[in-house]
């Protein structure tokens, strides 16, 4: 039976937010690379459908000890190179680790600031008490 | 009751063992015919909404892969699982639509003739299935009853438990006639499948086969 590119897709934009499957990955990387869907099927060298596919893949374990037999396994299937997806793969989790990282530190910085805030709030408070007590 | 063929049974352990090809054979393979079945129930939201059907069978599909533990191989079909669970999700995104229309004032004549269908009326996902794999046990029974390849079409709908007009009109080719008119056209063979049904049932066609 012939397969609904246009579902096919759908479901690739559907779930190009879960880390789980490699359209998450297919479109990070298109986005930090700023080019088109069009641009990195031709990278791929591979045609819409299959690129579709490859989305629809889960993502493997790139720290598991058959991580290449696995990223093999999905190129044969998708028809694609398996440098090019391995590339793709390991500089996406590199921006996410970068971006996780900095994100922490803004978060740790934005609690410090609260954190000396809210002291300078207690000791007003406090102040404040003793005044009304009086 | 239907169990799963072999092929099913394959995907289905790689898609429990993790295997990260198994998810996009899943889409790659199933989507096309649930989409046809789904599209034949609802011929009315196909024509506006197509969009509807690609959520529900994404979301079906999603359902299934993120617990695959919860579909019993030796008691239905992938394939019936599958049709539905997105049948299911196909009514909740259909609802929430009609919703958020009726909110701005729009038409839902469309959602409101879909909701109206007994089949969405089956909230239970087990119920649904159940009510699936009657229906495909029934099947042979039901082609002797109904030689005619359109009173087969027509009795399998009644049994769905479809309500609206569409499907019926477009099995019937009457989409050229106004509605009042097709609607008196549909009520007429519903009524003599419904007899035929009704008979059939009664003198134990159905039990024990």
């Amino acid at each position: 039976m012939a397969e609904d590119i246009n579902f096919l897709k759908f479901a690739v934009n559907r779930v190009s937010d879960q880390q789980e499957f490699l359209a998450y990955f297919l479109k990070r990387y298109q986005e930090s690379e700023e080019m088109s869907s069009d641009h990195l099927i031709s990278i791929l060298n591979c045609s819409q459908l299959d690129f579709y596919r490859l989305g629809l893949c889960k993502t493997p374990d790139v720290h598991a000890d058959d991580y290449l037999d696995r990223l093999n396994r999905i190129c044969e299937y998708a028809n694609i190179s398996t440098v090019e997806l391995n590339r793709i793969i390991k500089t996406t989790g590199v921006m996410d680790s970068f971006a996780e990282f900095h994100s922490s530190g803004t978060t740790l910085m934005a609690a410090r600031d609260k954190s000396s805030s809210s002291e300078g709030d207690d000791e007003d408070s406090e102040t404040t008490n003793e005044q009304e007590d009086h | 009751m239907g169990t799963a063929t072999d092929i099913e049974r394959q995907l289905h352990s790689r898609v429990l063992e993790g295997d990260e090809v198994a998810a996009s054979i899943l889409f790659s393979k199933y989507s096309d015919s649930i989409i046809q079945e789904l599209s034949r129930i609802f011929p009315e939201v196909v024509k506006q909404d197509l969009e509807s059907i690609y959520e529900g069978v994404t979301d079906a599909f999603l359902s299934y892969l993120a617990q695959p533990e919860k579909f019993d191989p030796n008691k239905a079909t992938l394939r019936a699982y599958l049709l539905m669970a997105a049948k299911g999700d196909m009514k909740n995104i259909i609802d929430k639509k009609a919703r958020a229309l009726k909110k701005v004032g729009q038409s839902v004549e469309l959602n409101e003739e879909v909701r109206n269908s007994k089949v969405d009326e089956m909230k239970n996902p087990e119920e649904q299935l159940l009510h699936q794999e009657v229906l495909s046990l029934k099947k042979d029974q039901l082609r002797a009853l109904f030689p005619k390849e359109i009173d087969f079409e027509v009795a399998e709908l009644v049994l769905y438990g479809v309500r609206e007009t569409g499907p019926y009109a477009k099995i019937l080719e009457l989409d050229d006639l106004e509605e009042a008119e097709q609607q008196r056209e549909v009520k007429k063979v519903k009524d003599r499948i419904k007899v035929k049904l009704k008979r059939a049932e009664q003198r134990g066609y159905f039990k024990g086969k």
